[in-house]
């Protein structure tokens, strides 16, 4: 489990160490433009579906170079495989959620965004994250990737289509307030239902991982 | 403790099947697969691994049953696929890393000696290097954790008459501990006749034979005759023949020619071309 977490780290750094200085420009493009409801939501998004996406393309990568294969004959299950590959979905998008719900923070703080604005803000982040690699990473494992890519395109156009929607959400949200629920209990659902959803996407990979042939 | 042992496996493709597959591998042996492409030796050692799911009949390796769900048993395996498959941008220095990290008796210096022995180079990414160096490092990581039992698929496939001869000597090496066997499958079978004790011959996903090498090459010989020579031989005791315009090269069981027949001795090679051949037939 351990060598497998490190050979995903290693690829990490070497795929994708151009994503360290993309991140650095999306925040500060969300710090210096968070009046602007689009420019402060898009970049953000896009920041997070795109390192929640980073464990499904070292699928990819594993399957290319076959060490998805070499990996299981090291002492580790299929368990182990699948797990790994959430566990960095999970550690590249907290690196990149972290930050942001930091600066909104800040903002907050600073007065340039409500403290309404910021959860909304933060639980829109934490969903999108979360909901791309629940509903791309288990399709992916059962099927290998290059079957599993319809479903990776179709999610892509899906989480684009979302981003729309939740852009004017946002900018709706923004303008009025909610009377049916609290926002706590509304930000709790949204966290709860994609996490949920995550931690299925999870079981359901490695029911099918173990019975797929290598 | 068998080392190895399978009984009835099977697994179905479309156009192919493994047919029933019972192999026994005593440990502190090695055993070779010898089989044309598309045999099932690939499949059978898949299986052994838990890499495919088996449609029928079981394995176990160093007692355990053989599956997905293997884990502690791998501590004592070393493998080499025939497609040696790292990570293609990391490095030797990385890639033993990861192994150390996965094997608990990883031995470090030994692994740099081996990189140092079979001329690895260290200093470019594993997608840079040819096959030959790929499968030398897929080699040389399979044999740096004290295993007790290596699993070699085409071990020896792109590399030159030199190094394979090295290699074979590693392997060769390996197994002067009583406790280590070694599962190898090749096309090359002189390669499998220099280190085999025993040797299985797969065809068309159907095991031909399973036998001591040795005791094969005693049993069996090859008599250069007419036609008609041949025909007056006992039934069963011609298992081959290579018909050309002057003779007929036969494969015989030594124990049912007649005396003063000259029986030559036969390579595995031969033996196994001959068998297959007579099975085509």
């Amino acid at each position: 489990m351990k060598a497998l977490f490190l050979a995903d780290l290693y690829q990490l750094w070497i795929n994708f160490k151009f994503y360290g200085g993309f991140l650095l420009v999306a925040l500060g493009i969300t710090a210096f433009s968070s009046g602007d409801n689009n420019l402060g939501t898009f970049f953000p998004m896009y920041a997070v579906l795109m390192c929640s996406m980073m464990g499904m393309s070292l699928l990819q990568l594993d399957e290319a170079s076959h060490w998805n294969v070499c990996a299981q004959t090291l002492p580790c299950t299929r368990r182990d495989q699948v797990t790994g590959k959430y566990a960095v979905t999970m550690v590249s998008f907290a690196v990149t959620w972290v930050p942001f719900v930091l600066l909104y923070a800040v903002l907050a703080a600073m007065g340039r965004m409500t403290w309404e604005m910021m959860a909304v803000q933060s639980v829109l982040l934490l969903v999108m994250g979360l909901l791309a690699p629940a509903f791309s990473l288990a399709p992916l494992f059962r099927w290998g990737s290059a079957k599993g890519r319809v479903i990776y395109i179709a999610v892509v156009i899906l989480i684009a289509a979302g981003l729309g929607g939740s852009t004017a959400a946002v900018a709706i949200m923004g303008q009025i307030s909610l009377p049916a629920l609290p926002l706590p209990l509304l930000a709790a659902l949204a966290v709860a239902i994609p996490v949920a959803l995550f931690i299925g996407s999870w079981a359901l990979a490695v029911r099918w991982y173990e019975k797929r042939d290598l | 403790m068998n080392a190895i042992e399978t009984r009835g496996l099977t697994k179905r493709y479309e156009g192919f099947t493994l047919d029933g597959l019972d192999l026994t591998l005593p440990a502190g042996c090695i055993m070779g697969l010898v089989g044309e492409n598309g045999a099932g030796k690939s499949t059978t050692i898949r299986l052994l691994l838990g890499l495919t799911r088996a449609d029928g009949g079981s394995a176990t390796v160093l007692g355990v049953p053989a599956g997905p769900h293997m884990r502690n048993v791998k501590q004592d395996i070393g493998v080499v696929l025939d497609d040696v498959g790292f990570p293609a941008g990391l490095k030797a220095g990385q890639i033993a890393k990861i192994m150390a990290a996965a094997y608990e008796k990883w031995d470090q210096a030994l692994f740099e000696k081996y990189l140092r022995d079979l001329d690895i180079p260290t200093d470019k990414k594993f997608s840079a290097l040819s096959r030959g160096n790929r499968m030398k490092l897929g080699i040389a990581a399979a044999m740096s954790h004290d295993a007790k039992l290596l699993i070699l698929d085409e071990p020896t496939g792109g590399l030159d008459p030199v190094v394979r001869d090295e290699v074979v000597g590693l392997f060769s090496d390996f197994t002067r501990d009583p406790a280590r066997s070694i599962l190898i499958s090749s096309h090359i079978v002189s390669d499998l006749e220099k280190l085999c004790d025993y040797i299985a011959f797969l065809h068309k996903g159907k095991l031909l034979l399973c036998e001591e090498k040795d005791r094969l090459l005693e049993e069996y010989g090859l008599i250069q005759c007419a036609r008609e020579e041949l025909d007056k031989l006992a039934p069963g005791a011609v298992r081959g023949r290579r018909e050309t315009p002057y003779h007929v090269e036969a494969l015989v069981r030594r124990d049912a020619v007649p005396a003063g027949m000259e029986v030559r001795p036969v390579t595995i090679e031969e033996l196994f071309v001959l068998l297959v051949k007579e099975d085509m037939q």
